[in-house]
Formats: C-alpha cells, sequence, structure tokens
C-alpha cells in the first residue's frame, strides 16, 4: 500500500516540475515549484525520514515560495520571449 | 527557559507603522492572530526537544521564520526592528562558537556536549550542552531568515 502512494507522489511530483518548467505565467510556475517542495517533505516523512520532510516543508514549500513570490512582484509578471 | 525565549521573541515584535499598503482581509488577520503564537510556540517546542524527537535547531528556526512570514502577510506595512534581530543573531553565532571552544577545554574537543551533566537518557534536560546548542542554533536561524523576509520586503517598488 506505501508503494503505491509513493509511486503516485512521485509522479505528481514529476508532473508539476514539469509546469514549473512549461508554464509562461511565472506566478503559476513558482507555485507548482512549492507543490513539488511540498509532495517532496510528504515522501520523505513516508521514506522515514521526519527530519528532512520537516525542512523541506519549512525551507522549501513555505519561505522560499514566498521569496521568490516578492522577487516577481518588484519584477515583471511573464517571461519575455528573446527572438 | 520558554519563557525566555518567548519573551524575546515578543520584544523583537515592535511594529512601528510604515507607508501604508493594502491592508489582508479580516479572515487572515483573525486567522494570524490566532496562529502565529501557537507556531512560534512549536518551533521553539522543535529546537527545544530537539535531542529528544526529530528536528533540531534549524528546523525550529524554520519554524519560527514561517511564522514571522504569516505575520507579514496579515500586516503588510508593520515591520520587525533590524537592530535587535542583528543583536540576537550574533550573540547567537557567537555563544555557539563560545561553547564549542568550552568544549576543547573541559572535555574531549570542539563541539564536545560532555561539558555539562549529561543526566537521564529522555529527560528534557539531558544530553549535555546539546540543548543550548540547539537553543542557539534555533535562534539564530529564526532570526536570520525573518531578516531576510523584512529586507525582501522593506524596499517598496
Amino acid at each position: 500500500m506505501s508503494i503505491v502512494i509513493i509511486i503516485l507522489l512521485g509522479i505528481a511530483m514529476l508532473a508539476a516540475a514539469f509546469a514549473a518548467i512549461y508554464l509562461k505565467d511565472l506566478v503559476a510556475a513558482v507555485v507548482a515549484a512549492g507543490l513539488v517542495s511540498l509532495m517532496a517533505s510528504v515522501l520523505y516523512l513516508l521514506m522515514a525520514a521526519p527530519d528532512v520532510a520537516m525542512t523541506e516543508a519549512a525551507i522549501g514549500a513555505g519561505l522560499s515560495t514566498v521569496i521568490f513570490l516578492y522577487a516577481i512582484r518588484k519584477t515583471a509578471h511573464r517571461e519575455v520571449d528573446n527572438d | 527557559m520558554i519563557k525566555r525565549i518567548l519573551g524575546r521573541r515578543e520584544e523583537e515584535d515592535e511594529q512601528v507603522p510604515q507607508k501604508k499598503r493594502r491592508e489582508a482581509s479580516e479572515f487572515v488577520q483573525t486567522g494570524t492572530g490566532l496562529l502565529v503564537p501557537v507556531i512560534m510556540m512549536f518551533g521553539a517546542y522543535i529546537f527545544l526537544n530537539g535531542h529528544l524527537s526529530p528536528g533540531g535547531g534549524f528546523q525550529g528556526g524554520a519554524v519560527v521564520a514561517s511564522a514571522v512570514l504569516l505575520m507579514f502577510l496579515a500586516k503588510p506595512d508593520h515591520y520587525l526592528s533590524h537592530g535587535l534581530l542583528n543583536v540576537i543573531e550574533s550573540i547567537s553565532g557567537f555563544g555557539y562558537v563560545l561553547i564549542g571552544i568550552l568544549g576543547i577545554f573541559l572535555a574531549g574537543g570542539f563541539l564536545d556536549n560532555r561539558i555539562l551533566p549529561l543526566g537521564e537518557f529522555g529527560k528534557l534536560l539531558s544530553a549535555g550542552a546539546i540543548p543550548v546548542i540547539y537553543t542557539l542554533i534555533g535562534l539564530k536561524v529564526g532570526t536570520e531568515l525573518a531578516g531576510i523576509l523584512e529586507n525582501l520586503k522593506g524596499l517598496n517598488s
């Protein structure tokens, strides 16, 4: 049972990571990156590393997402194609 | 010890109104008032119990900083005293190095925890100097991450 949850979470994490790469709206991309961190922290907890899960949830999903959002608010909102 | 840390935390929150910004909604403000003390206390719990349960100085400090972040989201035009944050951070770093060096002279080597009585396994006051070290690291990480957030928020465009 646990292995199924782990595999499903891994697939969802991969999907969120691809969304973070390919989304044009930067705010949505940052939220997708935060989702990757959130699922990574649940995976760490399932694989018996509660220490790392705590750090990942607080730093990866919480603080770094908000720091990226602060940075985006001070700059442009969309990715610019230079061709 | 808990009272001392929380007392310092409350001193840190002295708030001076800055340039006016858009206020958060009533829900966010009420929820923040309810949750921030609990989250800060949970952070202090994590680093005080670092030698007994999962977590430690860094994790506890990160949880404390996320409480500060929630406070910033609810009240964007308030700010923390930067000087006090720097003072707490510097004193914690100094204390960490001092305990490490005490370990060289009183026990086996740098950061040796046997400079204080080891106590009984499983008690809160045990494991020698490790609770002290974790408390210092928790204060340092919490104030440092809060300072980063404060810096990023403070420069208004």
